[in-house]
């Protein structure tokens, strides 16, 4: 019973709840990274990892969380989590570090996960909390994932550094720089919206 | 009002027992860490040293620095600015190579650049340290970028990215990069003239 | 080469490397209170005060209790709690002295708190090595940049929902991104326009 209901928030948060579709929320700290695919693969990851820890750990503390200071705690619980991956991409792998920078420390002001943590950690138990913030850890890189490929595929002719596109293609330059990241999500978002989900919705209201 | 101080003392003591308890755990995560930190970026600049001076760089760390105690002189010894490397002959330099900063869109940009040993032709470049935008100005660091100084003379101008100009003043710009391409001229072309005019 | 003085980075800050158009910080509330220039105005001036005053208290705190320590990698704990301490107090102050500009500004600040815009200005003040006077700068200008963003873009929208008709499945944020992506094409035409060297 309980596998059931945990294989169904796990395919929402992928599909019809996913945050970057649904609430659009927490796109900050990763899009400006999106211009490079394996980038975009360590921030998810690093994202995968404090998402699912901090709502297991806010979960499992929560009986002992005085309300009134539990944005605090979130806080601190959230940036612990990333600096250890800061601390890890640092040691092992120097040269991702090198070209993130300061965006793996943003990740802290990442909405998805202090708003997992308020919606869904402090309420449940451990299990579901933690599956929750792996499915939306997954579905929000997923969609980034997606953007990235798009963008480098477009932006430099090629994807993770090997060429596809051969010598005749002009590269999109505006795909890599700012102005490439809102277009690219803006259709991202009109797709789903406009051929996946309104069928959903649709049925629904009939 | 009591009970509000009870509230207030728990909600501190909860606040400082898991500050204490994150804080002890990440400052032993960076204490564990901190001797292959430090390592890391020390070898930043031993592999950039070996490859712009044309050695094969081995993956095994440890042969890295082995290779560099052994082939090379910092000059000066404490906080050097310059690299002689030395191949099997130890009475001439086969290569120097030149630790240089730019001022970039977003900071500092550290380079080490290489020159042939009569100090006429430049050799490759690498980039150690730079905050440029991944995927524009962080494009200096590219194959492509890096290879270009190789065999000319400078001092140069920049053509447009994908020109692939072989003449010895000239060398492809980032797109879109403007301000980081111009720094890295720049600091080109100020390396330049500091040694036309060291030199007798 | 020399050194960019306050006015070159606030400047920059402001027009050529907007923190929300090119680096995206700061969506969040971005897209969720860009509806109306009312609410823009006000969340935009809270953004302007806390981003000027935390990268200034952060800079104090990082060149004079965490390099000297040697605890540089606590800074992330250390901005977001300053951040959000500050936010707390200036809502409390405001609370306190006046009631009309605590409904104007307070309401907005605890969605400050959570803003990646202002602890994104502390950490790349850091990571760029900058002097006090640059970071007030470049606190100040950033937080002007970011405001200038959202109040154009109530205004557009504002106008927009007048007498456009938009695809269905571009309404809200798919139109807002449109509209943000635009006015990064716009900005970008402030490039050069200040020169870094």
């Amino acid at each position: 019973m309980t596998a059931i209901r945990d294989w169904k928030l796990f395919k929402e948060n992928l599909g019809t709840q996913n945050p970057v579709f649904v609430q659009v929320l927490g796109i900050c700290s990763t899009l400006a990274v999106t211009n490079v695919l394996k980038n975009t693969l360590v921030m998810c990851l690093g994202l995968i990892f404090v998402t699912s820890l901090s709502n297991l750990s806010l979960s499992l503390l929560r009986a002992w969380i005085p309300s009134r200071i539990r944005m605090m705690a979130e806080v601190l619980i959230i940036a612990s989590l990333v600096i250890i991956v800061d601390i890890c991409l640092k040691a092992y792998y120097p040269e991702i570090s090198r070209q993130l920078g300061p965006y793996v420390g943003l990740i802290i002001t990442n909405c998805i996960i202090m708003g997992r943590a308020e919606a869904v950690a402090l309420t449940s138990p451990p299990r579901t909390a933690l599956i929750d913030g792996i499915s939306s850890g997954i579905g929000y890189s997923y969609v980034l994932l997606l953007i990235a490929c798009c963008r480098e595929l477009l932006g430099t002719g090629g994807i993770w550094g090997a060429r596809l596109l051969g010598q005749s293609w002009t590269n999109w330059s505006i795909m890599v720089m700012a102005p490439g990241g809102f277009f690219v999500l803006a259709v991202f978002i009109w797709i789903v919206k406009g051929w996946i989900m309104r069928p959903a919705t649709e049925k629904a209201e009939a | 009002m009591n009970a509000r101080v009870k509230d207030g003392a728990r909600a501190a003591g909860f606040m400082a027992a898991l500050s204490i308890t994150l804080i002890t755990c990440i400052a032993a995560l960076s204490l564990a860490t901190a001797g292959r930190v430090k390592r890391n970026a020390a070898l930043f600049l031993q592999k950039a040293v070996m490859e712009v001076a044309g050695e094969t760089v081995p993956d095994n760390p440890d042969a890295v620095a082995e290779w560099f105690s052994a082939s090379v002189k910092p000059d000066p010894p404490e906080s050097p600015n310059m690299y002689r490397v030395y191949g099997d002959d130890k009475s001439i330099p086969r290569a120097l190579v030149y630790k240089r900063d730019a001022q970039g869109l977003w900071g500092s940009i550290t380079a080490v650049v290489g020159f042939d040993p009569m100090r006429q032709t430049f050799l490759e470049t690498r980039f150690i340290e730079h905050n440029e935008t991944p995927g524009l100005g962080a494009r200096i660091s590219e194959e492509w970028f890096t290879r270009q100084t190789a065999g000319k003379t400078g001092p140069f101008k920049l053509v447009p990215e994908g020109t692939g100009s072989p003449a010895p003043t000239e060398i492809d710009a980032v797109t879109g990069a403007t301000v980081t391409s111009s720094a890295v001229r720049d600091m080109l072309n100020k390396l330049l003239q500091e040694i036309k005019e060291t030199q007798p | 080469m020399q050194e960019l003085g306050f006015f070159a980075i606030l400047f920059s800050a402001v027009f050529t490397n907007n923190i929300l158009l090119t680096n995206y910080l700061g969506m969040c509330s971005f897209l969720g209170c860009s509806r109306e220039i009312k609410t823009a105005l006000g969340l935009g001036s809270a953004v302007i005060f806390v981003t000027a005053a935390t990268s200034v208290i952060n800079w104090l705190v990082y060149a004079f209790i965490l390099v000297p320590l040697d605890l540089v990698y606590l800074r992330f704990i250390v901005f977001i709690v300053v951040i959000a301490a500050f936010v707390q107090l200036v809502e409390m102050i405001i609370e306190r002295v006046s009631e009309p500009l605590y409904n104007a500004l307070g309401i907005f600040l605890p969605l400050i708190t959570v803003n990646c815009a202002i602890l994104g200005v502390s950490l790349f003040m850091v990571i760029r090595e900058y002097t006090f006077t640059q970071a007030a700068g470049y606190g100040l200008g950033s937080g002007a940049g970011w405001a200038l963003a959202i109040v154009a873009m109530a205004g557009i929208r504002q106008r927009l929902a007048q007498r456009s008709r938009i695809p269905r499945g571009l309404e809200g944020p798919g139109i807002a991104l449109i509209i943000a992506g635009t006015m990064a094409l716009a900005f970008m035409g402030f490039n050069g326009m200040i020169n870094l060297n």
